[in-house]
């Protein structure tokens, strides 16, 4: 099945486009989705007890700021990240139907993939809030201040 | 009572914010999707599954939504002595 459902697709499309079309349906699709939480007033009112801040929504002014500094770096840099990035992706994982994972290797594997990402999201935040880095680059990241905190809390 | 400075020029959570990063910052993120299967070297379909799974989990936090009702109820009282009048 794994055969018939990759064949003509090159391995570079496995690889690198896949993960590339998956993130970027999820960020437009979802993502944008969620703008109609906030911004219908029917679908506002069905969620508004699963909201941390259910009476702020944002602007489009807000949505426009971020979207220029998104969409070029989804639409330029992500796709030439990914190409640099092939070899490695080459190397390092596999395109057979022998290696196909079980959904008994799935179920442990997740766990292990979770801790990974938050292990290497913690020391890169970490690095990144250098005094160094942190003017550099990671400064733009903080501009957009956002409290994901319960609006109640505010003192 | 505790000063919040940030409190008028707060914007309101977005889910769109979770990639707003300088260039650098969004490829060293890259890390986040790849490190757990590339250490497994897993097959690429766990590739996608994380991909999936890691993105829909980064809007879903960045949009301020509070999934299966983690946030303890009692939170606000619990800070109540915190307000000021």
């Amino acid at each position: 099945m794994w055969r018939a459902l990759t064949e003509g697709y090159p391995d570079w499309f496995l690889l690198a486009g896949v993960p590339y079309i998956i993130f970027m349906s999820l960020y437009l699709v979802l993502g944008g989705g969620f703008l109609l939480l906030d911004w219908w007033p029917w679908l506002h009112k069905q969620v508004r007890h699963a909201k941390c801040q259910p009476e702020t929504s944002p602007s489009t002014r807000d949505v426009a700021t971020i979207l220029s500094v998104t969409l070029p770096q989804i639409m330029l840099l992500y796709p030439l990240a990914f190409v640099c990035g092939l070899p490695f992706l080459k190397g390092r994982f596999s395109l057979a139907e022998e290696d196909l994972p079980s959904w008994r290797e799935v179920a442990w594997s997740t766990p292990v993939f979770a801790l990974a990402s938050e292990i290497f999201f913690y020391y890169n935040h970490r690095l990144l809030h250098s005094s160094w880095l942190y003017a550099r680059v990671h400064k733009l990241h903080h501009e957009f201040k956002v409290r994901l905190f319960p609006r109640k809390l505010r003192c | 009572m505790i000063r919040d400075a940030s409190r008028d020029d707060t914007q309101a959570p977005c889910a769109l914010e979770c990639v707003y990063f300088h260039p650098l910052e969004s490829v060293l993120n890259f890390g986040v999707v790849i490190l757990g299967p590339g250490l497994l070297r897993s097959h690429v379909v766990m590739v996608w599954y994380w991909s999936a799974v890691a993105t829909t989990a980064i809007l879903v936090v960045m949009k301020d939504l509070t999934l299966l009702r983690l946030r303890p109820p009692n939170f606000p009282l619990v800070f109540r002595g915190l307000r000021p009048g």
